[in-house]
């Protein structure tokens, strides 16, 4: 497969050596099938030549890919995809060798998504070759899958900087390049705007080609079925391409193996990959040949002939009946085969919507990703030659754990409670319920606003669901919970994991408007633990709640180190009461939700500097705890509310209640801090808090600019 | 029976390293060579995985072949080409889409091209 054997070794030759002039492998012989591996190394030049003995097949060592990053002569001549026009196709395919390493080695260094770029080499470079972007337009869903994408097209000497502050986003974006015709983060809207583009296109009288590339886990969302029918209906000429390696929901294994795709496409998908009609007539060609006599091969080639006419028509249904032209199934790392066809395809004219249904492996090429359960989807920083990532040691766990545990003990004692969740078990820690509650828990696939829906309609028969769904992605189904859940006040429970800045993930992955939308609603509750323990108290709050809907929402991060309550079981809280942490003087924070630890170090700041602030939790937004707010007005004289959200949220809500209760009429002084009103970049979650103005020390800063200490507050910011 | 998410790379069959017509005596034979060599208790600790792997490819390839029912159905799944190797797979595969891309053509011959679509 992979010509490993041919790349001269130019790097020194010992990593890790032992005093024993230890061996160094680059393949362990059992990933080559066992080839001679004499035609492989050359030690001219540099290399001390007694550090280098060469054992291929050490097992012990159990590496199965490089150590060193391979030369990449080719690639090192593709800038844009322009340099790649004169290719042969066997040059492409060595293309695809080296771009396949040089992903897997830059994404060893920063982390990132690993297994769905592997997937989609030979694609990427099938695409750049055959169409001219930027004219053509390439849509690229989700985006986690770009990273080829974006070497190929000018960005391969900044993909050291992929998902890091002021670096390459870790997704497609427009801002980026002009070879990013489409922002993504969630999934689903290639279609979509990929017909807009195409409309656009036919409007202004232009001739570019429009290609969107989605998954089949990506085809489980009502958008793509939307963009499907319009595309048909409006019969414009665009080629969707699907993505299929059968791996649906996130991450693709649950804790015990392999999750089996969620859904009723999947199975349709499957059937399409049969090649039973074909087989079968061959069969029967087998038998009437040997009948008749005559040589076999050439009665083969005019079966195979006949078939082809006789099969043209066997394209997929459910594609067709949306008006899309289906081709496939296609080997998806076939280079030949894929430009074969899309060439075919760009040089037929008005061919409305055509569906290419490409067949990848995720992870291909890197075999621990191969081997993984998860196809290594995402990754920390790790060692190419063994796959190791690098662990990172914290004492305590992530909210998300947290989150699931409580969950788990809630459920022990409540029959009713039950999970759902969009295709993200692993992200919202629920695959942990599912192998302790397999029947209560539902992953419906990437399809937030059934979700929400379902879960009301679960609440109808008396269950008590509780919806996971990311802050961001929540937004998906937010008619869903005004008109489903909302309006008709029912139970349903959302823990919206992810709230506030996510890191590197980026702006699209950002929960930063769940409060103000959440609380803007008449009948939700609406809370947010400060701590894990509190985590673990809302749960069995919302457990309790059965009138009306809630939600609460946590970070992405790990706990704080408090001490968890015992067997995981909380104790539900008083609903509207929040808590004093610190009692102080003249200056009151009130933080809502991981902002309290924020205001608990920004007070241990001025502490040192002979301020005593008094520290609050507010605990819920709705109902606010209208006598704790009252209280800190009329015995302080500055109030600063402080979360980790967009305007319109908690400090809103705050200064509602106020100024409709007259506290706002005396010597009060109030400040909101909230994230700026701008959307904040990928970045280190540090970095991003800095950018956001939310930090310890941001907020002492706001303190002494308040009392009017300018001179403090810039010494403390700095 | 399970159903496997990867494209197979090699058969049942090639697991166990027999011929397609192998007797149920030849199959018992290989599988019992496979589980003493790669059973976990009996692999070094690096290479446990791995062996555990194979250990469960062996098993699995022996309960579906051994049992008469199961690898007929076995048999005529792979006859179908529901579980063949890649190559025959690419090869069914290309015909199908050739003649896809055929019917492309010609339809867009025949269909008049619409005056304004909007």
């Amino acid at each position: 497969m992979m010509a490993l054997c041919t790349f001269p070794f130019a790097g020194p030759v010992s990593k890790g050596v032992g005093a024993d002039g230890q061996k160094h492998t680059i393949l362990a012989s059992q990933w080559l099938g066992g080839t001679d591996l004499q035609c492989h190394l050359d030690f001219k030049n540099k290399q001390a030549r007694k550090k280098s003995t060469v054992v291929h097949g050490s097992l012990s060592e159990r590496e199965e890919y490089h150590s060193q990053k391979p030369p990449t002569p080719l690639l090192d001549t593709i800038n844009y995809p322009i340099h790649m026009k004169n290719l042969s196709i066997k040059e492409l395919n060595q293309l695809a060798d080296e771009l396949r390493s040089d992903v897997i080695f830059n994404v060893s260094k920063t982390g990132g998504h690993l297994g769905s770029s592997l997937g989609v080499i030979e694609l990427t470079v099938a695409l750049h070759y055959v169409f001219n972007a930027p004219q053509d337009r390439l849509l690229w869903d989700v985006g986690h899958q770009s990273y080829p994408h974006k070497i190929l097209t000018g960005r391969r000497d900044k993909m050291s900087t992929l998902r890091q502050t002021n670096g390459l986003s870790g997704f497609t974006k427009r801002s980026e390049s002009e070879y990013d015709c489409f922002g993504a983060g969630h999934s689903s809207t290639t279609i979509s705007a990929g017909l807009g583009m195409a409309v656009g296109r036919d409007l202004k009288g232009r001739k570019n080609n429009v290609v969107a590339v989605i998954g089949d886990g990506a085809m489980t969302a009502g958008q793509a079925y939307e963009a499907m029918n319009n595309a048909g209906y409006l019969d414009s000429d665009m080629i969707v391409i699907l993505n299929d390696n059968k791996q649906v929901s996130l991450p693709t294994a649950n804790l015990d193996g392999p999750i089996p795709p969620v859904g009723a496409l999947s199975g349709a998908l499957s059937r399409l990959q049969s090649n039973r009609p074909l087989r079968e007539l061959r069969e029967v060609a087998k038998g009437v040949t040997k009948q008749i006599g005559g040589p076999m091969h050439e009665l083969a080639s005019k079966v195979d002939e006949y078939a082809r006419g006789l099969i043209s028509g066997s394209g997929s249904t459910l594609f067709e009946e949306l008006g899309l032209y289906y081709i496939g199934p296609v080997d998806g790392h076939n280079i030949d085969d894929m430009v074969a066809i899309l060439k075919e395809v760009k040089s037929t004219k008005t061919t409305g919507p055509v569906l290419i249904h490409v067949v990848t492996e995720k992870g291909r090429g890197y075999p621990y990703a191969e081997k993984a359960a998860d196809k290594y989807h995402g990754v920390n920083k790790f060692d190419p030659a063994t796959g190791k990532q690098q662990k990172s040691s914290s004492l305590t766990q992530s909210y998300t754990t947290y989150f699931a545990e409580a969950l788990i003990a809630e459920a022990e004692v409540d029959k009713d409670i039950v999970a759902i969740h969009a295709a993200m078990g692993g992200g919202t820690g629920l695959n942990l319920f599912l192998r302790r509650f397999p029947t209560r828990c539902f992953d419906v696939g990437i399809a937030e606003q059934h979700a929400v829906t379902f879960a009301a309609g679960l609440a109808c028969e008396g269950i008590k669901p509780f919806c996971a769904i990311y802050s961001s992605f929540l937004q998906r189904g937010y008619d869903q919970v005004v008109h489903d859940v909302d309006l008709q006040k029912l139970p349903v429970r959302f823990a919206m994991d992810r709230a506030g800045l996510v890191g590197s993930d980026g702006p699209t992955h950002c929960g930063a408007f769940d409060v103000a939308f959440m609380a803007c609603l008449p009948n939700m509750v609406v809370m947010a633990p400060s701590d894990e323990a509190e985590l673990f108290h809302m749960v069995a709050t919302a457990a309790a709640i059965d009138d009306r809907p809630s939600c609460f929402r946590y970070p992405r991060g790990n706990g704080v180190g408090v001490e968890l309550p015992p067997a995981n079981k909380g104790i539900p809280l008083e609903v509207g009461r929040g808590r004093i942490l610190i009692e102080g003087e003249r200056v009151a924070l009130l933080g809502y939700g991981s902002a309290v630890q924020s205001c608990l170090s920004a007070a241990a700041l001025l502490e040192s500097r002979g301020l005593r602030l008094t520290v609050a939790d507010a605990r819920f937004c709705k109902p606010l705890d209208h006598a704790l707010i009252r209280s800190l007005a009329k015995s302080h004289d500055v109030l600063i509310t402080v979360e980790e959200g967009s305007i319109g949220g908690f400090g809103s809500h705050v200064a509602q209640f106020m100024a409709l209760d007259g506290l706002l009429d005396g010597k009060l002084k109030w400040r909101p801090l909230v994230l700026p009103d701008r959307y904040i970049d990928h970045g280190s979650p540090a970095d991003q808090l800095m950018e956001a103005g939310l930090t310890p020390y941001h907020i002492a800063a706001t303190v002494f600019n308040i009392l009017g200490k300018a001179r403090e507050a810039l010494e403390i910011m700095s | 029976m399970a159903v496997v998410y990867a494209p197979a790379r090699e058969t049942l069959y090639q697991v166990l390293g027999i011929a397609e017509n192998g007797t149920v005596s030849e199959m018992k034979k290989a599988y019992r060579e496979m589980a003493r060599k790669y059973h976990p208790d009996v692999s070094a600790p690096e290479m446990r995985e791995e062996h555990t792997r194979r250990f469960i490819m062996a098993r699995k390839a022996y309960q579906t072949l051994s049992d008469p029912q199961s690898r007929d159905l076995y048999d005529r799944n792979l006859a179908t080409g529901k579980q063949g190797t890649e190559e025959e797979r690419g090869y069914w595969w290309r015909i199908r889409w050739q003649a896809q891309l055929d019917e492309l053509q010609k339809r867009k011959q025949t269909v008049p091209t619409t005056m304004s679509r909007y």
